[in-house]
């Protein structure tokens, strides 16, 4: 039998072939985070010698952390795929979404918006995220062929039975539902870390502590930049930190760390007393913040 | 390091998710943001208890779960463990669990089964100070279908009749009662408290006469061998699709079952039958001479060992395709290991959990889909309700190639697609005859 990391490798290909088998025009959402750094390396134990059997896609909210930005640059260098690249700005020009005010502005929840409209323009009928079950509690309760209706939108009360690796992929013709798709379901932070260390895969620097000029806001490290509004009581402090998660710079927030390598990244994660999206902003608006923004079409 | 893939069972209310949450926040599996998180969602009347957050809350992550206070759909939560007797034997055991949270109301038994066909074990909860009902006994018949070898049973609320062994005793032989004797299940008891932590990870002063160990320990200790499905056979490879290798080449891909793989292996292409011979075994970090069950492959097939075929049929019958199968007919192997266990035809008998809302309707036709293989098929004549299990007859449009679910499930096992909904209405577990 193959160890625990290689289970759970082959259990991400098993159901990336079944994507490419089941669906007519599937996609992949790249970030250039750590969760889809590890599905581009699993797509090409999955495909190559060939090519992906679909393109990539990233939601750019104009947001971003320019070492973001160089990271996928870099990564698409080597993949040699189609990106599709879909902007929360057009969508905001197009009148079809409209920019959020006030201290807490953020274009995170816009981004479902700009993706909905990217699913039905190309009309993709899968796509494939890198969400993970440990991450969050109305993500631990997803199916890993998740189905949504026309608007997006996902219905936690009437999930299909999912049996055994056997996948429905089915959806009604004539509609313009789709599925959704995350081979990393069963993948825990230390899991994601422990297979980048042993690919040797390249990630953001902003995984692994540099300085940086932040913003502390309560108990939050916010990083300086002109996309995040300044609020009166916010304090300007220039630390060593690094990010855990990565959203765009308006709703991801950084922490102290002395953490360079790989093995500190996860000796740190080990004895962590914090969740890994303790630093989201986005999940802090509510408790039910995620179940609500799956419903609206969130990744 | 082992996993281990638990569901929880039993009626709604007996305590499941509460019981999940014990575990995790005893074995100090919750974050301190997470605990502030569940303080503050955690009713006020909470302080008369002895966790500072309603346990249930940890599973319970929907809306309109926590609006109605019961478990709606299945949570998967993970944590690591080790032994809470740490100098017990030789080195630490430490174990990686994956606990599946599944709903105990009878409305919701699509998403227990779902839960269900993604463990190892089943853990019972069953609450001492009620009589056993239709849904305790529903349960327990679903996962001695499903193959579910190691039953936990938690005899929960022990509090509440003074942790009175003759209540334990009285209600552990009721269930062992319920029990399919011709299916092998090992079965634990442990008399616990959800609410209060008796005997879950650590033994409790409460229970002086009980003398196993905490639910915990038990099931750190599990030995993967009483879990393994068999020993090491002959291995099978469910075609997925095929991508062209660099010499022009067809190599067919997939996730082997059963066994391992070596190149110059010969084969069985089922249903075809024709026979062929590993050339290579490729994967993204190079050329395998061998690979173990369980991996994604792409093989590399030499067909030129079938002399029954002259070049023109060979063309037809070799366009292998999703949805066969490449089955070891290894040498030097008993010839019983080899194809004796794969069955293959249009009729087949097999044991089914009916999912579907409306009852199952004589002559109804459905999709079903095992491992990569798809096509119609139609039941015989059989009434089955919402969540019953029956045993029927399947007639398919293509043949069938399979083996009884009780010497493989991965080889027995099949679903039902409702055509019209697309909605999946039944788990299949073919039989043996």
């Amino acid at each position: 039998m193959v160890n625990y990391l290689e289970q759970l490798e082959s259990e991400a290909i098993y159901i990336l072939r079944e994507v490419a088998a089941q669906f007519k025009k599937p996609v992949l959402l790249f970030s250039g985070g750590k969760d889809s750094i590890v599905l581009s390396r699993l797509c090409e134990k999955a495909f190559r010698p060939g090519a992906f059997p679909f393109p990539l896609l990233m939601i750019d909210t104009g947001h971003n952390f320019a070492e973001t930005l160089d990271y996928i640059q870099l990564r698409m260098a080597q993949l040699n795929e189609k990106l599709i690249i879909a902007s929360v700005q057009q969508s905001i020009d197009a009148g079809r979404a409209q920019e959020e005010t006030g201290p807490e502005a953020s274009r995170n929840r816009l981004q479902s918006i700009t993706l909905m409209d990217a699913i039905n323009g190309h009309g993709f009928d899968a796509v494939i995220g890198g969400a993970r079950r440990d991450e969050e509690k109305a993500r631990a309760k997803e199916r890993i062929f998740s189905l949504r209706d026309s608007l997006g939108s996902w219905h936690p009360e009437a999930q299909r039975a999912e049996l055994w690796n056997i996948y429905n992929g089915r959806l009604a013709a004539a509609t313009s539902e789709h599925m959704r798709v995350f081979p990393l379901s069963n993948w825990t932070e230390l899991d994601i870390w422990q297979y980048i260390q042993r690919e040797n895969l390249s990630v953001p620097g902003l995984y692994f502590a540099h300085r940086r000029l932040c913003l502390r806001r309560q108990n939050m490290l916010l990083a300086y930049s002109e996309f995040v509004p300044r609020q009166a009581t916010d304090e300007q402090v220039e630390l060593l930190v690094r990010f855990r998660t990565l959203g765009d710079m308006t709703c991801t927030a950084a922490f102290e760390s002395t953490a360079s390598t790989f093995a500190e990244v996860i000796a740190e994660i080990k004895v962590s007393q914090r969740t890994e999206r303790g630093s989201r902003l986005d999940d802090k608006r509510s408790d039910a913040a995620m179940e609500e923004r799956k419903k609206e079409g969130y990744f | 390091m082992q996993l281990l893939r638990i569901v929880t069972i039993g009626n709604v209310d007996d305590g499941k998710s509460t019981f999940i949450g014990r575990l995790l926040y005893d074995s100090h599996a919750i974050l301190s943001d997470t605990l502030a998180e569940l303080e503050l969602a955690s009713p006020s009347q909470q302080q008369k208890l002895s966790t500072p957050f309603n346990l249930a809350l940890l599973t319970d992550g929907l809306k309109a779960e926590r609006a109605q206070g019961i478990t709606i759909d299945v949570a998967y939560r993970f944590f690591t463990a080790r032994l809470s007797q740490a100098s017990q034997l030789s080195q630490v055991k430490e174990r990686k669990f994956i606990i599946i949270d599944a709903p105990g109301h009878a409305k919701y038994t699509k998403n227990m089964v779902t839960g269900a066909s993604q463990a190892e074990v089943a853990l019972l909860l069953v609450d001492v100070t009620k009589e056993l009902n239709e849904q305790t006994l529903r349960h327990l018949q679903i996962i001695q279908l499903m193959g579910l070898r190691q039953l936990v049973v938690c005899i929960n609320k022990m509090d509440l009749v003074q942790y009175s062994q003759s209540h334990f005793e009285n209600l552990k032989q009721k269930i062992i009662k319920l029990l399919n004797t011709e299916i092998k299940t090992s079965v634990s008891f442990f008399p616990i408290s959800a609410v209060l932590g008796d005997n879950i990870t650590s033994l409790s002063q409460n229970t002086p006469w009980y003398q196993g160990p905490c639910v915990l320990d038990f099931l750190v200790e599990i030995e993967a061998s009483s879990l393994a499905k068999s020993s090491e056979r002959a291995f099978c490879l469910p075609v997925q699709g095929l991508i062209t290798a660099q010499d022009g080449e067809p190599l067919y891909c997939g996730s082997l079952i059963g066994g391992s793989v070596q190149v110059q292996d010969e084969v069985l292409i089922f249903p075809s039958q024709v026979a062929a011979k590993i050339k290579s075994i490729e994967t993204y970090d190079g050329s395998l001479l061998t690979a173990p069950a369980g991996k994604a492959v792409a093989l590399k097939l030499d067909l030129t060992l079938d002399k029954s075929l002259d070049n023109k049929s060979l063309d037809k019958s070799i366009a292998i395709k999703r949805g066969d199968y490449i089955v070891a007919k290894r040498a030097g192997l008993n010839s019983a290991m080899l194809n004796l266990h794969i069955r293959q035809g249009r009729r087949a008998e097999a044991d089914i959990i009916w999912l579907g809302e409306e009852k199952l309707q004589p002559q109804q036709q459905f999709l079903l889909r095992k491992n990569t293989f798809e096509c119609r098929c139609k039941i015989t004549e059989n009434f089955l309700p919402a969540n019953e299990i029956g045993r029927v007859i399947i007639y398919a449009e293509q043949e069938l190639v399979y083996q009884a679910f009780s010497e493989d499930k991965d080889m027995g096992a099949a679903i039902l697609i409702d055509e019209k909904t697309n909605l999946t209405v039944a788990a299949v577990m073919f039989r043996g005859i």
